[in-house]
């Protein structure tokens, strides 16, 4: 359950996008960083669907093989045919040649078991979240790879999705990109701040420190509050 | 536990009815009109063919190449008589000649599309050029080869010529068009639904690309004697889109049993109105069983 990234460089169109080294083993990542950043490229190299320089390896294995350990859930879910909650969990794990069991028991840990014969155009944008979490699960990844699952989610359905990734978070490798650092915070074992060719890593109180923020964003101030860590840009400090 | 999907209803019904009207399709005609028994059994078999690959075809978006077909088809056959005429082939040389043209042709919007275009602007832009040589063909067979072949022939089908030996060159072709979707038409779909995360699961996209379109010229290629040049783009693109309001693992079977009832119908019709042409009352029964079933989706 160990992911290991070393000395990773991609490049897009002859332009270096991203530069990263990092480890992590049973551990919650937050990965960090403005748009364009280079999150989801990261995570894209990791499933082997970019090319890159450097080294990426799941339980020791680097090559393509690799991603077959990786469960992943994409930034963008697209739930426009008419495939039910069921289809879309079961099937990843039967082309895995997983047993069926596992999508039934996945729809449970996510507590939409009740959906399963919804198509997935009925679903609201947290069960969306929740089908596409379940999918990751069932399809057997040791190594969860969440791609800004907190966006297009209320508030009360983003306290939710919190809750139920704290309680995945036991034993398993888990990166997640966000652009809100305030509840995933709560959850990070460690955080990589990463913006193209500069990142940091580390476990939060070493990594969330305004100077080491101020080489990513241009924020004035970071506040660690009881909910989570708030940071105040310049804007919000000096309103005009 | 074991459990499926739960199919609805009506996808039973629609099932049970294609297997009841095509049965007595066969059954009635073999009886009273034996003549029509092996064109009725070439319509059936290219139907389900082609139908099988539609969901497909309509679920990766690729209806605009699945109506390109009518071209790239007519393109192939009158390519493939100029071939056929002079060199003297059976028509088992015909069909082949159209599956490679076919095939030629298909992958040839793959190349373009790699060239950095869309796949519906490559696709434009192959049909620009097949239109361009479809001209010229037409124009060369109905001068030089007028009197050995109809070019309006090629694009109505001959179906009312069909014999058991057209049947027996199409059906390998219909068999081994089969191969793909039934193998891998739950993966292919599941690629429409989500092709990145498809890719990190380990399904090779683009081979897969290449692949249907093979097994779709070569449905094609099977169909092309009894349908013509104009119809396997029709049964292509309408039963998918009927079946694309099922769940995903049902689509397959359901647009199957579309087609097979269709073509069911559409020879009951011809034999009551023999002025309607049987491929063109095939598109006219299509067109109500997109209506029907839309009706029976709102109730």
């Amino acid at each position: 359950m160990s992911l290991e990234v070393k000395n990773l460089s991609v490049e897009r169109g002859g332009t270096l996008v991203l530069e990263t080294s990092f480890s992590a083993n049973r551990e919650f990542v937050l990965v960090v960083g403005p748009n364009g950043a280079g999150k989801t490229t990261l995570f894209l190299a990791i499933l082997n669907l970019l090319p890159y320089r450097g080294e990426i390896c799941v339980d020791g294995i680097c090559d393509r093989g690799r991603i077959y350990k990786i469960g992943y859930v994409p930034q963008r879910i697209k739930p426009e045919t008419y495939a039910t909650v069921w289809e879309y969990v079961y099937l990843p794990a039967k082309f895995r040649k997983r047993p069926t069991d596992v999508a039934a028991e996945a729809l449970r840990q996510v507590n939409i078991y009740h959906l399963r014969d919804r198509p997935l155009s009925a679903l609201s944008g947290g069960e969306l979240q929740r089908a596409a979490i379940a999918r990751a699960l069932a399809a057997g990844g040791d190594v969860l790879l969440l791609d800004e699952p907190l966006s297009n989610v209320d508030p009360q359905g983003r306290l939710e999705l919190v809750n139920l990734l704290w309680e995945l978070k036991r034993g398993k490798t888990i990166l997640m990109t966000s652009h809100e650092l305030t509840l995933p915070t709560a959850l990070a074992d460690k955080i990589l701040l990463v913006n193209r060719r500069t990142f940091a890593y580390g476990p939060p109180g070493e990594v969330l420190r305004e100077e080491v923020m101020r080489q990513i964003y241009k924020f004035v101030k970071i506040v660690n509050t009881p909910y989570g860590y708030v940071c105040v840009t310049e804007d919000f400090a000096h309103p005009h | 536990m074991a459990m499926s999907a739960s199919p609805k209803t009506s996808l039973t019904h629609i099932e049970l009815a294609a297997v009841a009207l095509t049965t007595a399709a066969v059954v009635y005609t073999y009886l009273t009109t034996p003549y029509l028994f092996w064109p009725l059994t070439a319509a059936l078999l290219a139907a389900a063919a082609l139908a099988a690959h539609s969901p497909m075809a309509v679920s990766r978006r690729m209806t605009f190449l699945a109506h390109a077909q009518a071209h790239t088809i007519l393109t192939a056959a009158l390519l493939a008589a100029l071939v056929a005429i002079p060199l003297g082939l059976p028509s088992l040389g015909y069909v082949l000649a159209v599956l490679l043209a076919a095939v030629g042709l298909n992958l040839s919007v793959t190349a373009v599309a790699k060239l950095g275009y869309r796949e519906d602007v490559a696709t434009g832009i192959v049909m620009s050029f097949q239109l361009s040589a479809s001209v010229a063909l037409l124009h060369l067979l109905r001068t030089h080869y007028a009197a050995w072949v109809d070019p309006l022939s090629l694009i109505t089908g001959e179906y009312l010529f069909v014999t058991w030996r057209d049947v027996a060159i199409m059906a390998p072709f219909v068999a081994v068009s089969m191969v793909f979707p039934l193998a891998f038409h739950k993966k292919y779909l599941y690629t429409a639904l989500d092709m990145h995360y498809a890719q990190s699961l380990g399904i090779r996209v683009r081979l897969y690309d290449v692949a249907f379109v093979t097994s779709m010229s070569t449905a094609v290629a099977g169909g092309v004697y009894t349908l013509g040049a104009l119809m396997p783009s029709v049964l292509l693109v309408l039963p998918g889109a009927i079946a694309s309001r099922h769940n995903l693992t049902r689509q397959l079977p359901t647009s199957i049993s579309i087609a097979l009832l269709s073509t069911s119908a559409a020879h009951f019709l011809y034999t009551l109105l023999p002025w309607l042409w049987p491929t063109a009352a095939l598109g006219l029964t299509l067109l109500v069983a997109f209506f029907a079933t839309k009706q029976i989706y709102r109730q």
